[in-house]
Order: structure tokens, then C-alpha cells, then sequence
């Protein structure tokens, strides 16, 4: 449990996961207060695309990692 | 003929600075360098909308001085940030910095203001060869290679560029720095030209190699200007020319995942300046007016915040002689101020509301969804998350709050908390009071940030990109070693087949040479035994057997002449 992500990083997630509630609690609100039916799919629609895409792009670099990563000096200069 | 009408180029007063900034000492020097981009600033503003100051020469007229509300936009941000880094300068510079730097800003200036092919690629060149300068006075061997390099993609992109513009030339007879269709060899040249300096592929890896090699304020005068220029002469030249869309899009990608594979903090914020223009690149080739003025707006937004998180960069290395985020950490406490600078430019990189990210950065997204481009205003959103976590997120993260490694280093000095206050300021200030921002773009703009849809949007994309942020934290630190880029083919391969051809080329040489002596040697002994006193034609012949010879031989003839 100690080396757990969410212990390790722990203000800062729970502070984000807070965060992200409020924002879907207010789009909820908004939506439902303009008069129009809560569209379920797109609450929070953003938000997952920025952590589907902050963790696509991560993804990406980890294989490239495995291909492109050398030590230092690889260049030779 | 000369008709300048009182139209003196902006960029004069700034070059003025730098030869004086050479001759001065004291505190002289230091209200020089200062008061230079103040002096260009009041310049740029000084010159009427509309006007030109025409030269002939040749048969060509040149444009040295044409204001274009771009130009003006262009020419203030410039300004701002060359008096923005030359404070934060001051007390660490040397000499010769701060002098390149003006010249540096001087030839940015003079593109913008540039109404003729011809006066650009003056500018164009001064900004080659001073900004090598800034990168050569840190004076260090990786400073002098890096810049080395750099001085050859930029005299490569600028070959490309002068063959452009003489081509043109040649076959429409005209100079003027206007708008082009990609419809022959030299409108292609040109382009390919202004794409070298704004970091495109395949040549993107220059950016990252030679910048942080400069100086702590030296990477803050680079950062502002090269691929600026470029982004704005792509908006005069090449507005909606649909390949700049792929180009951009892969210069955004690129930029985030090589930010994210690396350790040294300056080229992170390197790797995500190359992002950054691709939006801006992306941002041309969607070409319509909304398009436009978003890439204005965010070119100049980026100067300022980009700016800012190199200054921020700049004075941790500045007291602690470190870039790599895994050597730093916890430093929020020893340089609160440049934490500061980092938290806002990072706010505004991520386009936080209240800042001129927010204001600036939608308009380009706002135009892809308007032009129904689904899958380009997809990927810009992608981008724009990957954004917040390799460049919002990742420098003021590691170096300002993670792990502390028990560094102690000094505030920074004064006249870098200034710059950084000032950038900061402006990142704040036009991000809430965004209308004179928006007045100088070059179209007309109705557009309001500050709706709930476009808050609540923005804030959602930069808490789910800060989650996968902290949920990728444990291996974004493990980053030690190099990223292979593009450059490894110039760098590594390139070099590898220089020196195997030179060896193989030496080699032939050498065995050409040997077998020349050999059969020199045996045609000269030849020679020598048929000619030498002993030789066969050396001897007396009987007259017997001459006349024998004789005969056959017009025997010979005879039968040669009749077939």
C-alpha cells in the first residue's frame, strides 16, 4: 500500500478527483438549467478525453522509449 | 529612388542598441541595452496603419517598411519580450549576449515589417547569425557544437529560401512578400524554408539541441523570435494551404512525447515550444479569418508564457547549475518567485481561465470545429491535454514541488524576479482584460471567451490530463539518457557516412595512385627498351627489309581507300 499511486501522490489526486466532480456536478447543473435533457454521454465528455489522451500520449512515449532511448553521449559528441 | 517618407524600419532602433551595447560600459550600457526595445517599441507604434517606404533597386522595388496591423502585432510582442530578456539578463550576461540578443530582435522586427521577399531575407539572416551568437557567447564545447549545427540548418533553410524567392522572381518578375499558392518549384522552396525555422519535420530536432545549450537568458531571446517569424511569415504567405494541417499536427504530437520522454528541464520546455507551433502551423493551413487570429493570438500569447517558464528555468539553473529534473525537486521553497513564474506559465501554457492561454489559445480549436474539421479539432484537444501534462504540468511539477534533494540554492537576482513579474503580469492581466489582445488581430473579432461551456470544458481537460499526469508521475521521473531523434541522422548516421566515404575515397585515391606509378613505371621501361640505345628501333635495318615494310604498308592504304 505504501508505494500505491494515490498514497504517493496523495494530495494532489485527491484534490483533482475533487476537482473533476465539481466540474461534472456543474456541467449537470447547467445542462439540466438551460432547459435541456442531461446529455449523460457527454458529462465529463473533456475530461475523459484529456486523461484518455494525457495517458494515450504517455503510452506513446513509453514505446518509444523501448526503440529510441539511449544513454547519454550516443551521439558521440 | 529612395522614399522612405519619414518611415524609419522599427528594428533600427533595436539594432542601434546592440552596436552601442558593444561600446558602452556602466551603467550607460545597461540604459542602453534597456531602453533599445522600448525605442522599437515606440517605433512600431509610431508608424502609420497602412504605410510603406518604397527603394528601387535593380529593376525591383523593395518594401523595406510596410505596417500591416500583423506587423504591428507582431513588432509589439517582439519588443516586449527583447526588453523582457534583456532585464533578465542584465546582471548575468555577458557583453556580447545581451548585443546578439538585440541584434537577434532587430532582424525579427525587420521580417515583420517586411513588404518585400528580399528585405525578409535580410532579416531573416541577421536573426541566423546573431542567434548563433547568443548561443555561442555561453562559451561552453556543447554550446559551440550545438550552435555549429544550428548556424547549418539555418544557412541550409535559408539557401532554400533565397533559391525560392530568386526563382519567383524570375518567372512572375516581382518581389512583393504577399500571399502564394503551392503551384511551383519556388512557391515550394519558400515554404519549405519558413518550415525550417519553425521546427517542422523532418528538421524539428534543432530546436532541442541548440537551445538549452545557451545561457540561462540566452534560451529566453531564442525562444521568442526564430520560429515566431516563421509562424508569421507563414500567416502573410501561405494562409489555408492545406498541407501546413498534417505538418502541424505532427509537430504538436511530436513535441508532447518527446517532452514527456525527457529529463533536462529546458528541453522540455524546448521540445514543447516545437507543440506549440504546431498548433499555430495547424492553425495557417485551416486559413480562414477566425483560424488567423487564432494563430496570431497564440503566437503572441506563446512569447510571453514560453518567455516566462524559460525565465523560470533559467534562474534554477542560474543558482543551482542543474537541468535535469531528476538532480532538482522541492525548490518552491528556496525560489519562490520563480515558482511563481513557473505556476503562471504553466496556468497559461494549459489554458487555465484568467490567463492569456484561455483568451488566446480556443480561437485556432474554435475554427476547426467551425470549418467542421472534426478530426483535426479532435486531435488539437488531444494536444491540447498532452499540453498541460508535458509542458503545464511537468516542469513545475518535478523541479518546484516534487521530492526535495536538499538544494539550497539563493534567490534569483533582481532583475530576473522583475522580467519574470512583468511576463507574468502580462499573462495574467491580458488573460482577464483580453479585448486590447483581441483588437490587434487582423481580422475582425466577436468572439467571447468567458462562456460557462468554454470555463467548464477547459477546466475538465486539464483536471483529466493532470489526473493521467499523477497517475504516469512514478515513470515520467525515471527519465535519464537521450531520446534519438531526426537529428541522429546528421548527427550520428550522416557523420558515420562522411567519415566512411572519406576513408573509402582516401583508400581509392591511394590505390589509383599506386597503379598509375606502376603502369607509368612499365610504359616508361617499355619505351625505354624499344627507344634506349639497345632498343629494336635504336638499331640500323637493312634497306631490304625498309622497302618491305614500305610496300605492305601501301599495300595497306590501298586497300583501306578502296573499301
Amino acid at each position: 500500500m505504501k508505494d500505491a499511486i494515490l498514497v504517493r501522490n496523495g494530495p494532489a489526486l485527491w484534490v483533482l478527483l475533487l476537482g473533476l466532480v465539481i466540474s461534472v456536478g456543474l456541467e449537470w447543473s447547467f445542462v439540466t438549467g438551460s432547459g435541456h435533457s442531461p446529455a449523460l454521454s457527454l458529462l465529463g465528455f473533456q475530461a475523459l478525453l484529456g486523461l484518455a489522451a494525457g495517458l494515450g500520449l504517455g503510452g506513446i512515449g513509453w514505446a518509444l522509449a523501448g526503440l529510441l532511448a539511449r544513454r547519454e553521449g550516443y551521439y558521440g559528441d | 529612388m529612395i522614399e522612405l517618407s519619414g518611415l524609419w524600419p522599427p528594428g533600427l532602433g533595436l539594432l542601434v542598441g546592440a552596436l552601442l551595447a558593444g561600446l558602452l560600459r556602466g551603467p550607460a550600457r545597461d540604459v542602453v541595452v534597456l531602453a533599445a526595445p522600448l525605442v522599437g517599441l515606440a517605433m512600431v507604434w509610431a508608424l502609420p496603419e497602412g504605410a510603406a517606404a518604397r527603394v528601387d533597386y535593380l529593376q525591383y522595388q523593395l518594401v523595406p517598411v510596410q505596417v500591416t496591423e500583423l506587423a504591428r502585432l507582431f513588432g509589439t510582442v517582439f519588443c516586449l519580450t527583447a526588453f523582457a530578456g534583456v532585464l533578465f539578463a542584465l546582471r548575468t550576461a555577458p557583453v556580447d549576449e545581451l548585443a546578439a540578443g538585440l541584434a537577434y530582435a532587430a532582424g525579427a522586427v525587420g521580417v515583420t515589417f517586411a513588404g518585400d521577399m528580399l528585405s525578409l531575407f535580410i532579416g531573416w539572416e541577421l536573426m541566423a547569425v546573431a542567434s548563433t551568437f547568443v548561443i555561442w557567447s555561453h562559451r561552453t564545447p556543447a554550446a559551440r557544437s550545438a550552435g555549429l549545427r544550428y548556424l547549418l540548418i539555418h544557412l541550409f533553410g535559408g539557401m532554400l529560401l533565397m533559391i525560392g524567392i530568386a526563382g519567383r522572381a524570375a518567372e512572375s518578375g516581382t518581389l512583393a512578400f504577399t500571399g502564394m499558392t503551392l503551384d511551383g518549384v519556388p512557391e515550394w522552396l519558400i515554404l519549405a524554408g519558413f518550415l525550417v525555422n519553425a521546427g517542422a519535420p523532418p528538421l524539428s530536432a534543432w530546436i532541442a539541441d541548440a537551445y538549452p545549450e545557451a545561457s540561462p537568458s540566452g534560451m529566453v531571446f531564442l525562444s521568442a523570435f526564430t520560429t515566431k517569424t516563421a509562424v508569421f511569415a507563414l500567416l502573410v504567405a501561405f494562409p489555408g494551404a492545406l498541407v501546413l494541417i498534417p505538418v502541424g499536427l505532427y509537430m504538436i504530437v511530436y513535441g508532447i512525447v518527446y517532452a514527456l520522454r525527457e529529463d533536462d528541464m529546458r528541453r522540455i520546455l524546448a521540445y514543447s515550444l516545437v507543440n506549440q507551433v504546431g498548433f499555430m502551423v495547424a492553425g495557417v493551413g485551416i486559413g480562414s479569418a477566425l483560424a488567423l487570429n487564432g494563430v496570431a493570438a497564440h503566437a503572441f500569447a506563446h512569447i510571453l508564457y514560453k518567455a516566462l517558464l524559460l525565465m523560470a528555468a533559467g534562474a534554477v539553473l542560474h543558482r543551482t547549475g542543474l537541468r535535469r529534473c531528476s538532480d532538482l525537486g522541492g525548490l518552491a521553497r528556496a525560489l519562490p518567485f520563480s515558482a511563481g513564474a513557473a505556476l503562471v506559465g504553466g496556468a497559461t501554457i494549459a489554458a487555465l481561465p484568467l490567463t492569456v492561454g484561455f483568451t488566446a489559445k480556443a480561437l485556432i480549436a474554435s475554427a476547426a470545429a467551425e470549418a467542421h474539421l472534426t478530426a483535426v479539432w479532435y486531435l488539437l484537444a488531444v494536444g491540447s491535454a498532452g499540453v498541460i501534462v508535458s509542458g503545464g504540468l511537468k516542469f513545475p511539477w518535478l523541479v518546484f514541488f516534487d521530492r526535495p534533494r536538499g538544494l539550497r540554492p539563493g534567490p534569483a537576482p533582481r532583475p530576473m524576479g522583475a522580467a519574470m513579474g512583468l511576463l507574468a503580469a502580462l499573462c495574467v492581466g491580458l488573460g482577464i482584460w483580453y479585448q486590447p489582445l483581441y483588437a490587434l488581430l487582423p481580422h475582425a473579432l466577436s468572439y467571447e471567451p468567458y462562456t460557462a461551456s468554454h470555463v467548464l470544458a477547459q477546466l475538465q481537460l486539464a483536471l483529466g490530463a493532470a489526473l493521467s499526469f499523477f497517475l504516469l508521475l512514478p515513470w515520467i521521473r525515471r527519465q535519464r539518457g537521450i531520446t534519438l531523434d531526426w537529428d541522429w541522422l546528421y548527427r550520428r548516421a550522416g557523420y558515420e557516412a562522411g567519415r566512411r566515404l572519406a576513408r573509402w575515397t582516401g583508400l581509392a585515391l591511394t590505390r589509383i595512385e599506386a597503379r598509375a606509378g606502376r603502369t607509368g613505371a612499365a610504359l616508361t621501361q617499355a619505351l625505354h627498351r624499344q627507344h634506349g640505345p639497345h632498343g629494336a628501333l635504336a638499331r640500323s635495318w637493312p634497306v631490304g627489309s625498309m622497302v618491305l615494310w614500305v610496300t605492305i604498308l601501301l599495300a595497306a592504304y590501298l586497300l583501306v581507300y578502296y573499301l
